[in-house]
């Protein structure tokens, strides 16, 4: 049986063991010569790893990662305005129902309402602003609004991923 | 002129200094190029790779909280990449048989004409680049980034002792070529 296995070889050239085991160690190889054969040529093959030199990128590759980094900060800034833009678009919509509904309120109230006292008003108001959203979000309107903002939602997803697969394109030139 | 750490470079891209993010470009790109392309055995698909790597790495420097070294992460960043590369060039069978029990054997057809030793290095470099994706890089990462066995198994997440079974089986593989092609006595 080899007391010298590639194994403890590997842990000599290492130099993982321990002073008894490396004296062990030494002492075989310098009694076996094929022992001695196997760890010489683990030896070079250590050596020659040890040199092994490195492979080179292309010269403009620092350049082109550095220009591909400018085109990624500019990805949260596309997004942000076009987040904007949407966001702008439904708060818009938002405020014309509200002013809507407001201004149909007071166009139908009573000229006597001046003289009421400013809590009868409010009320009034409140319960003209609960009829009149009733009105506009009764059973028909309802889908027809439902069928706006579904479209609306529709549109934004479509320029939302036109969007990102120009910024996906920018990036992979 | 003092060579400025990684981190300190980092702290100055993290505020605002893009162009300094060259300077760890320049420091890393040939060892991980080196090392992409012995895991890919293609040198365009390294690069391309390599190019994700280091985009990658400046997209997630929020989440590098300096724990670890940045050689470390970055390397599991790169071995990660290369080994989802890998899945997407339809080579996942080769790399899923390379796991440490797996056997390989090592051909050169390169012909050793003396013993100097420009030749030696071409041949062995010519023997490394056959190693399986898993043993080209416990060598590449042990050998050209002078990592110690403890990183290595931190960037590949296997334990260390497997990562001493993959080197020890690299070389080993390497030593009996050596051997075969009695290059032993002219060598040394």
């Amino acid at each position: 049986m080899n007391l010298l296995n590639d194994e403890i070889l590997n842990e000599y050239l290492d130099g993982n063991l321990d002073e008894q085991k490396a004296n062990e160690v030494e002492k075989l190889l310098a009694s076996s010569e094929n022992d001695r054969k196997r760890f010489n040529a683990l030896k070079v093959i250590h050596d020659e790893l040890s040199q092994i030199k490195e492979d080179r990128t292309s010269e403009e590759f620092t350049q082109l990662v550095i220009s591909k980094l400018g085109k990624k900060f500019e990805l949260p800034s596309h997004q942000k305005y076009f987040i904007f833009i949407i966001a702008s678009i439904f708060i818009l919509i938002s405020v014309g129902i509200v002013a809507y509904t407001v201004t149909t309120i007071i166009s139908t109230s009573s000229p006597q309402s001046e003289s009421i006292e400013v809590t009868e008003t409010v009320h009034q108001l409140s319960n003209g602003l609960i009829h009149e959203l009733k009105q506009i979000f009764n059973s028909k309107n309802l889908s027809l609004i439902g069928l706006i903002f579904s479209l609306g939602i529709m549109i934004s997803g479509y320029f939302f991923f036109e969007n990102q697969k120009r910024n996906k394109a920018n990036l992979s030139t | 002129m003092k060579k400025l750490s990684d981190q300190e470079i980092l702290d100055s891209v993290i505020r605002g200094n893009q162009a300094d993010y060259s300077i760890i470009i320049d420091r890393y790109k040939n060892k991980a190029f080196s090392l992409l392309k012995r895991m890919l055995k293609n040198e365009q698909d390294a690069e391309e790779t390599l190019q994700d790597c280091f985009l990658k790495a400046y997209n997630s420097l929020s989440n590098f909280k300096g724990e670890a070294k940045f050689s470390t992460w970055f390397y599991r960043i790169v071995h990660n990449t290369a080994l989802t590369k890998l899945s997407s060039i339809k080579r996942k069978t080769e790399n899923q048989m390379t796991s440490v029990d797996d056997h390989f054997d090592l051909k050169s057809d390169y012909d050793f004409r003396s013993s100097e030793k420009e030749d030696l290095s071409i041949f062995i470099n010519d023997l490394v680049n056959q190693l399986p994706e898993r043993f080209a890089t416990v060598i590449n990462l042990y050998y050209l980034n002078e990592m110690s066995c403890e990183e290595i198994s931190d960037i590949l997440k296997i334990s260390v002792s497997n990562v001493k079974v993959i080197l020890h089986r690299s070389r080993n593989a390497l030593k009996d070529i050596i051997i075969e092609k009695n290059l032993v006595e002219e060598l040394i």
